[in-house]
């Protein structure tokens, strides 16, 4: 009963340029670690302007960060269906080494990595994304995606342990 | 869940204590474990370092599309407000094709009634024409509109004051003018001896029976009688037609006159000094035109006059006299059943429902047909739909 009622009760809209302060800059990484460079600036405006015409939608449940990340994953999903594009590992693991954080001696080699990564299938690159590179919290993820908690820790073991099993990644890892 | 799968949750701190414990357990235990435990920690490292990004670009670009939208639209320009007005708009034009069958009928019904109300619409706008004042200088046929108007009304408000004296000294004027009407059913035993006492009844009333009519149908008599009788004496009467037998049916209903009748007074009373007034002016005239013109107007004023007071009359006369509408029915001879073929009885009403089925079914095709521009449409577009998402 009280579910229904939530279901009709308008959240006032926020101050829009005061949410894209606040947010831009996750909802940006986000783009990028899912589109690469090329797209993130459109997805990211698109995202916030998708959440000004959805905002009566919005119950208030929930991290407003995580509705933008929600919203920013259909995009995403929508706009690497249209262009044909995959996540780009590849960008992400040449920005790590160009920005001079990986550490040699202890990271897997980076052509494999970017090759096992995108061997995985889209589900287990979302969670990956989603906690290893954004740091959400299981709950989050499964918030984000619709599927319950011991979801997303199963589907997150396995992706890791794909990763492990993936040649290449292995001898390294283990060294 | 396996004790593998806990690993990387408890790396990452999403297990519950007792779940930790277990898990330390299980590594405390096992070697092999613990060696993918640290995989597991070498290979979120190498991951956690794909977290640098390049500085967010295309900011300001942001802000600027969001300052643009988030402004509240003006409500012309809202696509919402049209498209519910449209929504709106179609659906009123639904319910229109849906009631005008329903309202031909009806309007047909009304005519009468809205005739009778354009006449006194009519009179009423003759009114303040002949209440129009007359004085030997302005005896110009059409004077200017706007003095009209003022000085009539003047005149009028006038003698209402003055007839509103009169109804105060007057006592059998103050008595309200109401028209009242009924309509009673009643089951007696025998129509004829009933209709003999309701004609004397009415007679003792001083009223009068204005119309009376006796049938004879299958098994019974029935009579339809309309009774006049004087107000005071309408609900004694009604009383006493209760009387007669059982009361089927009855409704009653009252409309008050008494503004009308008191209208239609003050008007007359304008009128006849209007129509003094002229003869006055008429006597003192000599020149052929305007004797001409203010016999003219004499004898409009003494149309309205006449047609005023036949008006007043009537309503007086309606409202002195009550209408009674009498239905007397007698009760049904009881029907003498034959109990000779029940196979018969069954067949017959088993043919009967039959037809029914059959002549419902036929109303629920035409209606359908019918209604067909509101059912087509949606599922027109819900075809559409289906046809193209797929």
């Amino acid at each position: 009963m009280l579910g229904i009622l939530d279901r009709f009760r308008a959240v006032p809209a926020p101050n829009w340029e005061a949410v894209v302060d606040q947010h831009y800059d996750p909802v940006w990484r986000f783009c990028l670690r899912q589109l690469g460079p090329n797209h993130a600036d459109d997805a990211a405006q698109e995202t916030f302007l998708t959440a000004i015409r959805r905002w009566p939608t919005y119950r208030g449940t929930g991290e407003l960060r995580t509705w933008l990340f929600g919203i920013a994953l259909n995009h995403c999903r929508n706009l690497r269906r249209q262009h044909r594009l995959t996540v780009p590992f590849d960008f992400l693991v040449q920005q790590a080494a160009a920005l001079g954080s990986d550490d040699p001696n202890r990271v897997v080699d980076r052509g494999d990595l970017t090759a096992a990564l995108g061997r995985l299938s889209t589900e287990h690159q979302e969670v990956v994304l989603l906690h290893e590179l954004e740091g959400l919290t299981y709950a989050e993820i499964g918030a984000l995606l619709g599927i319950p908690e011991g979801t997303v820790k199963s589907r997150l073991y396995h992706a890791l342990r794909r990763l492990r099993e993936a040649p290449g990644t292995t001898q390294e890892v283990n060294a | 869940m396996n004790a593998h799968e806990q690993l990387k949750a408890y790396l990452d701190h999403e297990l519950s204590p007792q779940e930790r414990t277990q898990v330390e357990q299980s590594l405390a235990s096992s070697s092999e474990l613990r060696e993918e435990l640290a995989q597991l920690q070498r290979l979120a490292d190498a991951l956690t370092c794909l977290r640098e990004t390049p500085p967010p670009t295309g900011r300001e670009g942001t802000l600027r599309a969001v300052r643009l939208a988030a402004r509240p639209t003006p409500w012309m320009q809202s696509s919402k407000v049209w498209r519910s007005l449209a929504a709106v708009g179609a659906l009123g034009l639904l319910v229109v094709f849906a009631i005008t069958p329903l309202a031909m009928k009806s309007t047909s019904m009304a005519k009468s009634g809205s005739v009778e109300s354009a006449v006194t619409e009519v009179a009423m706008a003759e009114q303040p024409a002949s209440a129009m004042p007359m004085d030997a200088e302005s005896a110009s046929p059409q004077p200017d509109q706007a003095r009209f108007r003022t000085s009539a009304s003047g005149e009028r408000t006038q003698m209402k004051a003055q007839s509103n004296e009169g109804i105060a000294m007057r006592p059998d004027v103050l008595e309200r003018s109401i028209i009242r009407t009924a309509v009673i059913g009643v089951r007696v035993s025998s129509v004829p001896d009933s209709v003999v006492r309701v004609t004397d009844l009415v007679k003792s009333q001083r009223g009068f029976i204005e119309a009376s009519s006796t049938m004879q149908e299958e098994r019974f008599r029935r009579a339809d009688m309309t009774l006049r009788v004087p107000s005071a004496q309408f609900d004694s009467v009604l009383l006493a037609l209760r009387g007669l037998g059982e009361v089927t049916s009855e409704s009653t209903s009252g409309q008050d006159v008494t503004a009308q009748v008191v209208d239609a007074e003050a008007r007359l009373r304008v009128l006849r000094t209007e129509e003094s007034s002229l003869i006055e002016i008429l006597r003192r005239t000599r020149r052929l035109g305007e004797v001409l013109a203010i016999r003219d107007r004499l004898s409009n004023t003494r149309a309205q006059i006449e047609s005023l007071d036949a008006q007043r009359k009537a309503l007086r006369e309606m409202a002195a006299l009550s209408t009674i509408n009498l239905n007397l029915t007698e009760r049904p001879a009881p029907v003498v059943k034959t109990d000779d073929g029940w196979a018969i009885d069954a067949w017959t009403s088993a043919v009967n429902g039959l037809k029914e089925v059959g002549r419902f079914l036929g109303q629920a095709v035409i209606f359908l047909i019918v209604f067909s521009p509101i059912w087509l449409l949606p599922l027109g577009i819900s075809v559409w739909l289906a046809r193209r998402n797929r």
